[in-house]
């Protein structure tokens, strides 16, 4: 039986129809009643939010003069409190760092009293530490808020010193290189009549440093057999080294001698006397005093502007039996690159310049060529200069088979080269009276120079040119010397690092030591091979005994090997006392460092952080302190962090 | 005519239809205007315009430094949780009505600052004609306390946000 059934209303399909609908409509109803019934609303928190927000960040603000409390006024009045200026949270901070947790509990307990209605309970914490809590119980939410306090720590000064220091002046132990380069001549003579040459070098060592070695090289070409003779003589008899002391086997030498007590502060000189019985005898490329000392220098600033007065050595060739005179010298000067402003003075004193016309010999074939009196080169062999006989009748040469010699003269004038210069290492070659295995001079010829007491008066090169400095602020320089090693050989090798503590290059030279040399070659690199020429003799012979590398082929870093090559093109050998002599900068100062509870300790600490930057080279000698106390600096200590959370 | 006496059942039952949908969506909203669940809605619509209206007094405002020319919306500090005098003053300056339409609401508001020891001494409820007086006696009504600093003090501002009884 059906529901129609029951009704009686078979005939009435839409009426039961209704009925249905009513019954669904009453299920929907009740599911919806169920269904909102069943809802949990949750209780909103953002007022306990915002009271662990507030709490953290007023605390933050308000500063310790103004809390009006009592007990506070108690601290600063005891010194418990030294700054009033201090945060709220600070100042519990400073009581943390310094481990008075009984009063950072009273502060707080104090000052956040009353903030929060009691139906709250909070407690503040740092790092985890808590410092003040409430014993109310937690019964239904509970919020936390954190803040970074920074420039405080446990344990640690609230308030320090900290200090820079720049050396003013050090001790340091550093490298001097004195050059002697290619020249000469004594020409010819023989045992019974002698032709000389005569060099004499001047040279400063700067008073008060102290020399701790000095060693001579020596390279030349002289007589190697008959009646002894004192070749060179250090400050006028001080000391001398005689032709027979050098054991000598050939007539090109090499060799050294420590010469460190010869040697004084200020002015020293070097007379040497070079004398060959049948060919000319002169100084050879390698020939150099390196003297390692220590001095006391005032730390400065590298230069921008350069100026450079080379003086050449004072240079007197003597004939013998009108074998004739005549003299020679190479002159090397160095431009780094980057200079710009670059220029250069030749300013020449020849005297007793003989005018040769045009009897001037070639060789021994008893030829003649025309004549010139005296030339000059720049970092080419195409004459740079050339000064003509000036007087038509006179034949002579005045070699012996001649009946007269043509009249000497003096010469002065100055040249302007800087045309011709280029970066890296010039040659300026000055021939007088000869040239090659020729010769022409009378009586006594000389390249005149004497810097100690006529300076104006001498021969010299000046250069001058403008460099940006590598470095802004006030450095140390330190040069050292190292030798390539080894054995002779044609090319030859040598590789050197900078020290950790180098902060840029200053300069390098290598100093080439060949026993015979034709045409040279240098290069510099900091990979091997070296691949970089940075040296080419412009003509045979013109090979001097410096030659720079430029820095931009090296590299300063620590852990970067340089290298240099010298290669000998003729077969000859260059020597291993050939050495790389390179000059570095230490930096000078150091910045603020660490915090230190006291003055001495900071300023201690400054001291000890510039001795390390400037290595074992340099000691300090005197130091610039800036020091100050420190506080309130975020980068003192820390950070902390300080945590309020609030519960109800 | 049989034909008329099945349009005729047809129209019956979509009247019955209509009138018990009607029943139906009448007793929902009856239910639905008349239950806690309705309370807890407009609860926390009042808790939540309460927090957002604080939010807006805690801040600077808007233009920062604004003035009674150029608000856009209305904050009593300088960001730092201080209260700027001047920004509490103008505030203080509004009618009621012009107060509520710079802190955005349609609700009724009742809003004053005391000290933590109780004291109250900014109401800003001068106007007890436009809703001042009824704010404690409201069934609905919600609170939201901040902390402030003032003249160096800490203090409390206090919203209420209600409607109506």
């Amino acid at each position: 039986m059906t529901l129609k059934d029951i009704l009686g209303m078979d005939d009435k399909k839409a009426l039961f129809f209704t009925v249905d609908a009513l019954i669904a409509s009453l299920i929907m109803i009740a599911g919806l009643i169920l269904i909102t019934s069943s809802y949990i609303s949750e209780q909103p928190r953002s007022l306990i939010n915002h009271m662990s927000q507030d709490l953290l960040n007023v605390l933050a603000e308000q500063k310790v003069h103004e809390a009006n409390n009592s007990f506070i006024q108690d601290l600063v009045n005891n010194g418990s409190i030294t700054d009033v200026n201090n945060s709220i949270l600070v100042q519990l901070g400073e009581f943390w760092a310094g481990n008075q947790l009984v009063l950072a509990n009273q502060f707080i307990s104090n000052v956040s009293q009353g903030i929060l209605d009691e139906i709250f309970g909070y407690s503040i914490a740092i790092d985890n530490e808590t410092i003040f809590s409430e014993a109310t119980p937690v019964k239904n939410s509970l919020v936390s808020s954190k803040k970074i306090i920074s420039g405080i720590q446990k344990s640690k000064p609230v308030k320090g010193f900290v200090a820079k220091a720049r050396a003013t002046s050090v001790q340091k132990i550093t490298n001097q290189i004195v050059s002697f380069s290619p020249e000469g001549s004594g020409w010819d003579g023989s045992s019974t009549s002698k032709a000389y040459g005569y060099i004499t070098k001047w040279f400063n060592i700067t008073p008060g440093i102290k020399i701790n070695n000095a060693t001579l090289y020596l390279s030349f070409h002289i007589e190697d057999g008959g009646s002894d003779w004192t070749v060179v003589n250090i400050n006028n008899g001080t000391c001398n080294i005689t032709r027979n002391s050098l054991g000598m086997t050939e007539e090109g030498y090499f060799g050294s001698r420590n010469v460190t007590a010869c040697l004084k502060n200020g002015s020293n000189n070097f007379f040497v006397t070079l004398w060959n019985d049948d060919y000319n005898a002169h100084l050879h490329p390698g020939m150099y005093l390196a003297i390692n000392y220590n001095t006391t220098e005032d730390v400065s600033y590298i230069a921008s502007e350069h100026r450079e007065r080379i003086y050449f050595d004072n240079i007197r060739s003597v004939e013998a039996n009108n074998d004739g005179s005549g003299v020679w010298a190479l002159m090397p000067f160095h431009v780094p690159a980057g200079a710009t402003n670059v220029s250069a003075t030749l300013r020449l004193n020849l005297q007793d310049v003989n005018d040769l016309k045009d009897r001037y010999l070639v060789g021994w074939s008893y030829q003649y060529r025309d004549a010139w009196d005296f030339r000059i080169y720049v970092n080419s062999d195409t004459v740079f200069y050339q000064r003509n006989a000036t007087s038509y009748d006179d034949i002579d040469d005045c070699l012996s088979y001649s009946a007269a010699c043509g009249s000497n003269y003096n010469w002065t004038g100055s040249f302007n080269i800087t045309g011709a210069v280029v970066t890296g290492t010039n040659i300026v070659s000055v021939y007088v009276n000869n040239y090659g295995d020729t010769v022409g001079g009378d009586g006594v010829t000389s390249i005149y120079s004497n810097p100690v007491s006529d300076p104006a008066n001498s021969s010299y090169l000046e250069l001058n040119y403008s460099l940006t400095p590598s470095l802004p602020y006030s450095v140390v320089e330190i040069r050292q010397l190292k030798s390539f090693g080894g054995t002779p050989n044609p090319t030859k090798n040598v590789n050197f690092s900078f020290p950790p503590e180098a902060v840029a290059i200053s300069s390098v030279y290598t100093h080439i030591a060949e026993q015979y040399s034709y045409i040279t070659r240098v290069y510099g690199d900091d990979a091997y091979v070296p691949a970089n020429l940075v040296f080419e003799s412009p003509a045979p012979r013109a090979v001097p005994t410096d030659v720079v590398i430029p820095n931009n082929f090296l590299d300063v870093s620590e852990l970067a090997r340089n290298y240099i090559r010298i290669a000998e093109t003729s077969g000859n050998d260059v020597r291993q006392e050939s050495s790389v002599d390179y000059g570095f900068y230490l930096p000078s100062s150091v910045g603020y460092g660490q915090v230190f509870a006291t003055l001495s300790e900071a300023n201690a600490d400054a001291i000890s952080r510039l001795q390390s930057v400037m290595g074992s080279f340099v000691n300090v000698s005197t130091v610039e302190l800036d020091n100050t106390s420190m506080s309130d600096v975020p980068s003192l200590w820390g950070p902390a962090v300080i945590e309020v959370r609030v519960w109800n | 005519m049989a034909f008329g006496k099945h349009a005729q059942v047809w129209y019956i039952d979509f009247m019955i239809g209509v009138m018990i949908f009607s029943i139906v969506v009448v007793t929902y909203f009856y239910y639905v205007e008349h239950t806690q669940y309705s309370d807890e809605n407009l609860m926390n619509s009042l808790i939540s315009e309460a927090n957002t209206i604080s939010g807006y007094l805690m801040t600077e405002g808007y233009p920062r430094n604004w003035t009674l020319a150029n608000i856009t919306t209305v904050g009593l500090t300088g960001g730092n949780y201080r209260i700027d005098p001047s920004k509490l003053s103008n505030f203080n300056s509004w009618g009621y009505e012009e107060r509520r339409g710079y802190i955005h609401t349609t609700k009724d508001y009742y809003f004053y600052i005391e000290h933590l020891n109780g004291t109250v001494f900014n109401k800003v409820c001068y106007d007890p004609g436009a809703g001042c007086v009824e704010w404690n006696t409201s069934k609905y009504l919600a609170q939201n306390t901040r902390l402030l600093i003032s003249d160096g003090e800490i203090v409390k501002a206090v919203l209420y946000i209600y409607q109506r009884p």
